[in-house]
């Protein structure tokens, strides 16, 4: 009886209270959570949405794949889709909560109309987030967008982005919104490259065919980044296909490689193992010539699910360059002959082990041991002297991070991490003759600590307002020396009627190491160096206002972004230092400020048969050291004022794919000599003929600009394995992009400036295959 | 005190080759019959031409981190120019040990050419 009342009075009440609904126990609240997977691989999925179209809700997952939606009880019908993917639809009976997988079947067909509404989630997610200044490079183009001697390289695709200038031509330099190169911190499966080249910067070290997901931040910082101050970009690789056995690979001009991926325990344990090598040099030397020069990569993985609450992962990465040259000299004044062996060994390698567990439906971890190496060797042997010098920084660290699903449109991320950073530079050993000019040492070993703690919240409001912000603390500990910052984060976007939004964000970053390098060139004997006692850390802090919309007739989404940047205790070279194997580098720099402004414009549309985008950079950068330039401000070295880049792939057919890339960039600064005068020598015999400088970075090189191509033809489909033709051309109206200016003789033996290029037209041929 | 005073020249001149610095060249560049002035301690000295382009005073006195202002006029062009530096202390040599290399390896054949290199000991800069 007593229980029939109770039932009555619980019936009355969720019929005449509707206005208590929500909090009632007729509208509990359940959490439906899980990951989403690719059907073919097993690989999860990044940024997969899952929508009940009715409400309007739904979530996205994470970087590993999974997803928690908390939701009123009832029934839903969710569409989960994810870019490249056929698009599933499921009924969910919410009753209480419920973890539930859902697995994709890739596209095997890219329809027009599959793909555009693949991309509609991510694009609403794209427009509406508060995070500005972050860009997902579309991995799909990687593979057909051109490259320098057909070389597809993540990096080159990056530096198309709106905000990133390139350096040399060529190189994969990145000076994102005005900052330096050493200011991109460059993670592939969390762990730091600090390294990212091959061949003195002209091919990054990531083998496109490794990689799974690749996003640049490069203002409105989550709280999870630090340690750099002008962009992350945060590289993922594949897993491994957990449910069959695929081989692919490439071969090319330059070089060849091969991935193999499987399953050792179906559904549960897989691998994948990828290596890329150069063989110029061995093509040469069957042509009886000598090209002393190549480079490889090793890439492992091994993902394995312990439960359906624990995941563990293992990624390796090693790669050298390797320069071994040996030449005979015949000494006539003593009629013997000397032996040249010179070479150096520049190289990475990382290693990430990390377990997620599922604590709950509404809390995930993800653990993560990280250590990483970079070093240099640089040999030399002749006529009885030798030489031998090397440099190296290794990491070691421990990673947490929490996220804390609390409700629909509520996340709460925690975590930290600590990294002790070994610096070993300039360990010398010399024997024979120069030794009187290079005297062996042992190179000082400096030790620092790194740490930092962060907690973030991602809020969605029932209103247009979304809200994302957070702190970082962070430390560096160096001998006696503790170094702190206060990180704040803090991003708003106010959704306007017809799918667009006003953004507003902050971000405060430090960086605890620098980079010295003396060329415009990546080199083996570029070094990392932690602050010191009296090297303070670099900071910045950027705010940004932008805009984005998205032409649902054309599929396209527009962003627009404004930005400032103010930067203190940058790092520059005192005039005349001295680098070479000096251990006491610190008093050879001096530290000042800088700023940055710009206007970014991004149109750009992921899907469909012509996909690609358009970007404009209006940029502006600027130095201030008491001891260059008379105190003045000048010009950084990258301020190149008008970047402009258009990047389309249009697909013929099924069978056919055409891409084009134009790029136009300002020319970059610098400071030539434009005048001479002489003066006595030291011994009063002659005289010396010295430079007569510019300002700082006052001359402006020419503009250039290029057109790339590529076109892509596929086997028809069907058959057990697949392969397709890449025809390309670098540059094709082989116009000089300049990187410098020089005097030289013309025909007439008159002197004239002349501006260098680099690479002028290079055509290409590759054939990728996958079984 | 010596000071050479010379006209700096376009870096298309070419003359960063130095076989290209001709008897001519140095003429047009080298800056002759000019009024040459050290002013230091509240006092001022003309400096006298040696040879073209050099101007030298014997009586300077050379003071540890002095102030020097230099003034030339040339009164065939009109240019003026000053600077000013600060003199430095003498480097003081404890011991000089010069090592006789000749660059054919041998000692004692007249055909060779000697070089030496003055090691700097001791404390200095």
């Amino acid at each position: 009886m007593r229980h029939c009342f109770g039932h009555f009075l619980f019936t009355v009440s969720c019929i005449l209270l509707p206005a208590a609904w929500s909090s009632s126990a007729c509208a509990q609240n359940f959490t439906l959570s899980g990951s989403i997977t690719d059907a073919l691989s097993g690989e999860m999925i990044i940024g997969a949405t899952l929508y009940d179209q009715p409400s309007g809700q739904g979530t996205a997952t994470n970087t590993y794949g999974f997803y928690s939606l908390t939701l009123p009880a009832g029934e839903y019908i969710f569409t989960v889709r994810s870019l490249g993917y056929q698009a599933l639809t499921d009924t969910v009976r919410l009753r209480e909560n419920g973890v539930r997988d859902f697995r994709l079947s890739p596209a095997a067909v890219q329809l027009q109309e599959v793909v555009v509404s693949q991309a509609e989630d991510q694009a609403e997610e794209d427009v509406t987030s508060p995070r500005m200044g972050m860009t997902r490079i579309p991995l799909r183009l990687l593979a057909s967008v051109p490259a320098i001697g057909g070389e597809a390289d993540v990096v080159k695709l990056v530096q198309l982005m709106p905000g990133v200038v390139q350096g040399v031509e060529g190189s994969t330099g990145m000076f994102v919104r005005g900052g330096d190169g050493d200011q991109n911190l460059i993670l592939l499966d969390e762990a730091v490259v600090y390294n990212v080249s091959h061949l003195f910067g002209f091919f990054s070290v990531f083998n496109p065919e490794t990689l799974k997901n690749v996003t640049l931040h490069k203002g409105s910082f989550p709280a999870s980044y630090g340690g750099r101050l002008s962009s992350v970009l945060d590289i993922r690789m594949k897993e491994g296909n957990n449910r069959k056995f695929t081989a692919e690979g490439g071969i090319g001009l330059l070089s060849s490689r091969v991935t193999v991926q499987g399953p050792i325990i179906k559904d549960r344990f897989s691998f994948m193992i990828a290596g890329r090598r150069t063989y110029v040099d061995q093509a040469a030397k069957a042509a009886g010539r000598t090209v002393p020069y190549y480079f490889y990569d090793l890439n492992a993985k091994a993902n394995f699910r312990i439960s359906d609450k624990d995941r563990l992962f293992y990624s390796t990465y090693f790669g050298n360059d390797v320069l071994a040259i040996a030449t005979t000299r015949r000494d006539s004044s003593r009629g013997t002959d000397n032996v040249l062996d010179f070479g150096f060994t520049s190289g990475n390698y990382t290693n990430t082990l990390r377990w997620n567990h599922i604590h709950s439906q509404k809390l995930f971890s993800n653990i993560s041991l990280i250590q990483t190496h970079f070093r240099y060797n640089v040999q030399g042997q002749f006529a009885g002297s030798a030489l031998l010098a090397q440099s190296s920084i290794s990491d070691a660290g421990l990673r947490a991070d929490y996220s804390w699903y609390r409700n629909t449109g509520n996340l709460t991320g925690f975590g930290g991490s600590v990294v002790r950073h070994a610096f070993r530079p300039n360990l010398v050993n010399t024997s024979g003759n120069i030794t009187e000019f290079f005297v062996s040492q042992s190179g000082k070993l400096l030790s620092t600590l790194e740490s930092a703690l962060y907690f973030l919240q991602e809020r969605q409001f029932d209103s247009p307002f979304r809200l994302n912000y957070g702190l970082r603390l962070s430390m560096a500990r160096v001998r006696a020396k503790n170094y702190f910052g206060i990180e704040p984060r803090l991003a708003v976007s106010y959704a306007l009627p017809g799918k667009q939004a006003l953004k507003l964000g902050f971000s405060r970053m430090k960086q605890y190491m620098h980079l010295l390098s003396s060329s415009s060139f990546s080199l083996p004997t570029d070094l990392w160096y932690p602050v010191t006692d009296s090297i303070r850390p670099q900071t910045a802090d950027q705010v940004a206002v932008g805009y984005n919309r998205r032409f649902e007739k054309f599929k396209t989404i527009f962003t627009a972004e404004v930005y400032y940047k103010r930067m203190q205790n940058l790092i520059e070279y005192r005039p005349g230092a001295q680098l070479l194997l000096n251990n006491n580098y610190a008093d050879e720099l001096i530290t000042g400020r800088g700023n940055a402004y710009g206007l970014e414009l991004l149109l750009q549309k992921n899907a469909g048969r012509l996909s690609g985008w358009v970007s404009y950079t209006l940029s502006r950068a600027r130095r201030q050291f008491a001891q260059l330039n008379e105190g003045k401000p000048y010009f950084a070295r990258y301020d190149r004022r008008h970047n402009v880049a258009l990047v389309g792939s249009f697909d013929l057919s099924q069978g056919i794919t055409f891409s084009a890339t134009w790029v136009f960039l300002s020319g970059a600064r610098f400071t030539p000599p434009v005048g001479q005068y002489i003066i006595p020598n030291t011994g009063l015999s002659g005289v010396d003929v010295l430079p007569v400088y510019t300002a700082r970075n006052s001359v402006k090189l020419p503009s250039s600009h290029r057109l790339d191509v590529n076109l892509i033809i596929r086997r028809r489909p069907g058959r057990k394995w697949s392969g397709e033709w890449h025809l390309g051309a670098y540059n094709v109206y082989n116009r000089a992009q300049p990187f410098r200016i020089d005097v030289a003789k013309d025909k007439n033996g008159n002197y004239q400036y002349q501006a260098s290029g680099l690479f002028g037209f290079i055509p290409s041929v590759a054939y990728n295959f996958k079984f | 005190m010596l000071v050479s005073l010379t006209r700096s020249f376009s870096t298309l001149e070419g003359a960063s080759q130095l076989d290209s610095l001709t008897e001519e060249f140095l003429n047009k560049i080298q800056v002759q019959d000019a009024v040459v002035t050290i002013s230091y301690q509240g006092k001022t000295e003309t400096l006298r031409m040696i040879s073209p382009g050099i101007y030298a005073s014997a009586n300077t006195l050379q003071t540890d981190f002095g102030t020097y202002t230099l003034y030339a006029h040339d009164p065939q062009t009109g240019e003026k120019i000053t600077a000013a530096s600060v003199m430095q202390p003498q480097v003081r040599f404890v011991r000089v040990e010069p090592d006789i290399v000749y660059a054919d390896g041998e000692v004692g054949q007249t055909s060779a050419t000697p070089s030496a290199m003055i090691r700097r000991c001791g404390t200095g800069i």
